[in-house]
């Protein structure tokens, strides 16, 4: 009789799946999650529909974990944004000033923990676009979230392809890996006449993995050879003697490090006092103005690394010098992406006059303004048309814009 | 050849470090059957105290090694302190509990310590760069380079391994802390402070994770919050592969983690991470209690 | 009808649980219940399911396992390529999805059995920390093989993207109880009075004809098999996986649910996986202290409560028949709150 009664259960929670699920699985596709907590958004799309007096931008970053560090620039890139907002009054949408919250989410780094955030900040907090995750691998997850509910999104320094494949509803203010790696070499071999040149990179990072394999293709398509290109594995490795002990022994003429910043002070160091002397190359997350200090000022003199933003660049000098006086550091790469972004979402809700998902999604795409690495506009793939920099640091520990190199 | 020798010797420098941090680990489980997780705590703190103490006192300028030493020993004394009171509050309440309730009691003590390092507004996530204690520089043997500040690490290693071999085996603290470390009960029977014993473990691993931290940040000078949580990782499967509750074998295990994990990195970089998991269990199943662990028996 | 009634009523938790399921169902389409709070809830019902797993071998047999994330790793990508990389599921009909998605979750959780098999036979011939450490290396290789295997085939480093999100809350639920129900008997079988002799004394255990090694081998193949769905679960809950999700501090996060909310019970783990797992969640107005304070609440718990937030109780509805196992009826609160009220009274009689 027991096993009947449970039999008979499981039929009717099996039924209870026909009627209901169907509902549920649903919702994960069709973007319409009953209950994303927009006022004013009930379908219509016209523009003109009347903005609420205060609205809410979600923010997400790693304020916590191995790189908590990009989320103190993302939290102070944001206190910009608020101060030039208090000083407007609010944001200017048609003829009224509206008030804009920004609402912190923290992904830890942990792919999970993003689409936890998102979830919160779609449903629970009720925000009309988000600004970030700040990491590949958290936007992979979260944008999935954003996507379906219709909510646009915009990574900071995303830089993975994939991100902004997910969906129409993905954006990113940063350029992308492979043409990152891209520039890189063809800097190396035009500026530094570089035929052999040696990478070490992290495999368990996909950051690193992406721009290894995009700088490993394009300098080999532009004639020259991969003499050494050695792995490492996770962050808890602090000591790369034997993967140097190969490259030095290979000789190359340049040396690329596709690394998170902090692994990047002590594998310069480690090389340097190994006696690796050739040029050094480097990629975005060495934008930071501590970090010539942090490995040593003369050994990393002369030092070579493409950002998407400079502190050099002319167009960026309102922004640096607003941010130096609220901040009290200098900006770096993942501030200014943050900034930008989040200047273009709010551009996009100006532009829109209306918080509605797809509306604001339309002008997003739609963008075309001056920021402070210059004019900005998206590709078709929701992805910058932008000039990447290329940076140096010189024997004082400052870093100098070299030059950009436009997207071909 | 010339190129193997060179990788032993960076093996060696690196498991130099594992094994400081290996006996702290080896210590306190030697006593209280514990593995503390938040060992790398203590190295992560004892880093900062001495970044701190040397900034506020000195400012930039170069200090000597007398007064570097001095520096040193107080911050680790200070760790110390802080690890008998962890001890106290988080610990001791779980003695008569598994052991492993203290090591998820440990778990909770290092999310707690690392996340409030971050959040305080004076320290906060952004790396920093160790003073220099040491003044390093490159001696050449032969074909082989030797970096100083390891050559420093690997002396200090062995001398405080030898000066804890005799404190364990020729002092009255040392033959209280084996008998507690035998049978705690017993030794309270037979008149033992064991709560003093304790605390004078947590003292010397605290103080041990300080130092070593020290010597770490001198050869790897970046320091943060979040620095040693795997690091902790890799010291306290060499104090296993040596034999834990065993100095001796902490430190024997120390350089076999540190000489094969670089030894293998040269040879596969790619797969090397895995790989050296796979010698620690392979070393496991060879030889179940370490490599200088005692067999024990169990009584029914 | 009598006869029914009675059946109900001796099984009142089949109908609460399908009343649950329905109600949070119908209040998630009204929109009373949105989809973070889903996303937590099918997360912790993940997360139950690594708690019961994990307790098969810390709290059943007594051995300490170390490398749980990384069973949950096996489970979760080898369903996830079933359904990505090798059948294309997200072409397929709704029907046909449902029945990819389900057999890809059980050749997903047997391969993981077999893993624990293969794993375990050679670790178990240590024992206490050593053995935890060699589940963490096995962990760790295992992660380390994720990394390396091409990327068409399993993503790399980067991870494997475009899973279909099959799992919704029916099926996690329906998992997690089947898991539940799999441990409750597991616990009341032959094979877990076994392991609990094992547990207590592992000696005497053996002297009494029971052969160790094999239920030792069958606990770490049944803990790898409901991991391994609560990998697919996951895989195919968040359509992302990467090899540094399941990394160690994974595991010990496991172990800390477990532990906090009572080793060696079933309902313990479930109330210490799902408080912990929405004790983060509840915490997120906090931002930056948001882990000080996890950390310290943490400690609290296990310093004031070392039997566990459940205090090695079982809820009635599990019906153990092992003995020495203290119920939670509906009536303990009650009972408990009486029991302070008495224990003022006794001291107000004593100081008159």
């Amino acid at each position: 009789m027991k096993k009947i009664l449970s039999l008979l259960l499981a039929l009717v929670m099996a039924f209870a799946l026909v009627a209901c699920g169907n509902n549920t699985s649903n919702t994960g596709n069709t973007g319409n999650t009953g209950n994303t907590g927009n006022t004013g958004d009930t379908g219509d799309t016209t523009g003109t529909s009347e903005v609420p007096d205060s609205i809410k931008i979600g923010v997400m970053g790693t304020m916590t974990g191995e790189q908590a560090l990009d989320g103190e620039n993302i939290q102070a890139a944001i206190a910009l944004v608020q101060q030039e907002l208090e000083e407007a009054g609010g944001l200017q949408v048609g003829d009224k000033l509206v008030q804009v919250e920004f609402v912190f989410g923290d992904t830890e780094a942990k792919p999970e923990q993003a689409v936890n955030v998102m979830q919160r900040l779609i449903n629970q907090e009720g925000v009309v676009a988000v600004v970030g995750p700040n990491n590949s691998s958290d936007c992979l997850a979260a944008f999935e979230i954003s996507q379906a509910a219709g909510i646009p999104a915009i990574t900071n320094c995303g830089t993975n392809v994939q991100v902004t494949q997910i969906g129409d509803y993905c954006f990113r203010s940063c350029f992308i890996d492979s043409f990152q790696g891209q520039v890189m070499a063809q800097y190396a071999v035009e500026e530094f006449g570089a035929q052999t040149a040696a990478v070490l990179y992290n495999n368990g990072d996909a950051y690193s993995t992406g721009l290894q394999e995009a700088f490993v293709a394009a300098f080999e398509e532009l004639g020259g050879t991969i003499v050494a290109n050695e792995a490492f594995a996770g962050t808890d490795v602090k000591d790369y003697s034997a993967q140097l002990t190969t490259i030095m022994n290979s000789d190359p003429d340049v040396f690329f490090l596709p690394n998170q910043n902090n692994m990047v002070p002590m594998i310069v160091q480690q090389a340097r006092t190994m006696g690796i002397d050739c040029q050094l190359l480097g990629c975005d997350s060495w934008d930071y103005d501590f970090l010539p200090e942090l490995i040593g000022v003369d050994l990393c003199a002369g030092t070579v690394y493409t950002s998407g933003y400079s502190n050099g660049i002319e167009t960026a000098q309102d922004f640096y010098n607003a941010f130096v006086e609220l901040n009290d550091f200098e900006p770096g790469f993942p501030s200014a992406m943050t900034y930008e972004a989040t200047w273009i979402v709010l551009n996009a809700i100006q532009t829109a006059q209306s918080v509605d998902g797809a509306a604001i999604r339309d002008a997003m795409a739609a963008t075309d303004m001056d920021l402070p690495t210059g004019h900005f506009t998206f590709d078709e793939d929701r992805n910058p048309i932008k000039a990447c920099a290329i940076v140096e640091y010189d024997e004082n520990g400052q870093r100098v814009y070299v030059t950009s190199v436009e997207p071909s | 050849m010339e190129n193997f020798l060179q990788l032993l010797v960076y093996g060696l420098q690196l498991g130099s470090v594992y094994a400081l941090l290996a006996i702290g680990y080896t210590m306190v489980f030697g006593i209280i059957k514990m593995i503390n997780m938040a060992h790398c705590d203590f190295l992560m703190m004892g880093c900062y105290i001495v970044f701190f103490m040397v900034s506020i006192f000195f400012g930039d300028q170069m200090i000597g090694p007398a007064v570097a030493l001095l520096v040193v020993l107080v911050g680790s004394s200070i760790i110390g302190g802080v690890g008998v009171g962890i001890e106290r509050i988080a610990y001791k309440p779980l003695r008569n509990r598994p052991t492993i309730m203290c090591m998820i009691s440990a778990i909770g003590v290092s999310t707690f310590t690392q996340n409030l390092f971050r959040a305080l507004p004076f320290i906060g996530p952004t790396p920093r760069s160790f003073p220099k204690l040491i003044q390093d520089f490159t001696i050449t043997v032969g074909p082989v380079q030797i970096s100083f500040a390891r050559i420093v690490t690997v002396a200090i290693a062995i001398v405080i391994m030898l000066i804890l071999w005799f404190v364990v085996q020729r002092t009255k603290i040392g033959m209280h802390m084996r008998a507690v470390s035998n049978d705690k009960d017993a030794s309270s029977l037979m008149g033992v402070n064991i709560n003093r014993v304790i605390s004078i473990t947590f003292f010397i691993g605290a103080f041990l994770a300080a130092v070593s931290g020290c010597l770490y940040a001198t050869s790897y000078t970046v320091i943060q919050p979040t620095m040693a949580t795997t690091l902790g990782n890799k010291a306290f499967i060499a104090a296993v592969v040596g034999g834990i509750g065993d100095i001796r074998g902490a430190v024997l295990g120390g350089f076999v983690i540190g000489v094969v994990e670089i030894l293998v990195t040269s040879v596969w970089s790619d797969l090397a991470y895995g790989f050296l998991f796979l010698v620690l269990v392979i070393i496991l199943l060879l030889k179940p209690e370490g490599l200088l662990g005692k067999p024990m028996t169990e009584k029914v | 009808m009598g006869k029914v009634l009675k059946v109900v009523k001796n099984n009142l938790e089949f109908p609460i649980f399908l009343l649950f399921f329905l109600l949070v169902t119908l209040l998630h389409n009204a929109g009373i219940v949105n989809s973070y709070i889903m996303q937590v809830l099918m997360l912790a019902c993940i997360y139950i399911m690594m708690a019961e797993s994990l307790n098969i071998l810390n709290g059943m047999t007594g051995l300490s396992s170390l490398g749980q994330a990384g069973f949950m790793s096996v489970g979760a990508y080898m369903s996830a390529m079933i359904t990505t990389t090798f059948l294309n599921v997200s072409a397929m009909n709704g029907v046909a999805q449902v029945v990819a998605f389900l057999g890809a979750t059980i050749v997903g959780a047997i391969v993981t059995a077999i893993c624990g098999v293969l794993i375990g036979i050679p670790a178990l011939r240590l024992r206490g920390d050593y053995l935890a450490i060699v589940t963490l290396g096995f962990c760790e290789v295992i992660r380390a093989i994720w990394r390396v295997i091409p990327s068409d085939i399993a993503g790399a480093a980067f991870g494997l993207t475009g899973i279909p999100n099959l799992a919704n809350f029916f099926w996690i639920f329906l998992f997690m109880l089947l898991s539940v129900y799999l441990c409750r008997n597991y616990m009341d079988s032959s094979f877990g009075r076994a392991c609990l002799a094992i547990r207590d004394n592992e000696i005497a255990a053996d002297t009494m004809g029971i052969n160790c090694f094999k239920y030792k081998v069958i606990a770490f193949a049944t803990s790898a098999f409901i991991a391994g769905l609560a990998g697919s679960m996951y895989a195919h809950l968040m359509s992302y996986i990467q090899p540094d999700v399941f990394s160690y501090s994974k595991s010990t996060d496991f172990l800390v649910y477990l532990y906090a909310g009572g080793v060696g019970s079933i309902s313990g783990a479930m109330v210490g996986a799902f408080a912990l797992t929405v004790l983060p969640e509840v915490l997120r107005d906090l931002e930056n202290w948001r882990l000080v304070i996890y950390g310290a609440l943490l400690l609290i718990i296990i310093i004031f409560r070392p039997t566990g937030l459940f205090g090695g109780r079982e809820f009635a509805f599990l019906k153990m028949k092992t003995g020495g196992v203290k119920v939670f009826h509906a009536k303990t609160p009650i009972l408990w709150v009486k029991s302070l009220f008495n224990k003022k009274e006794k001291k107000e009689a004593a100081a008159k």
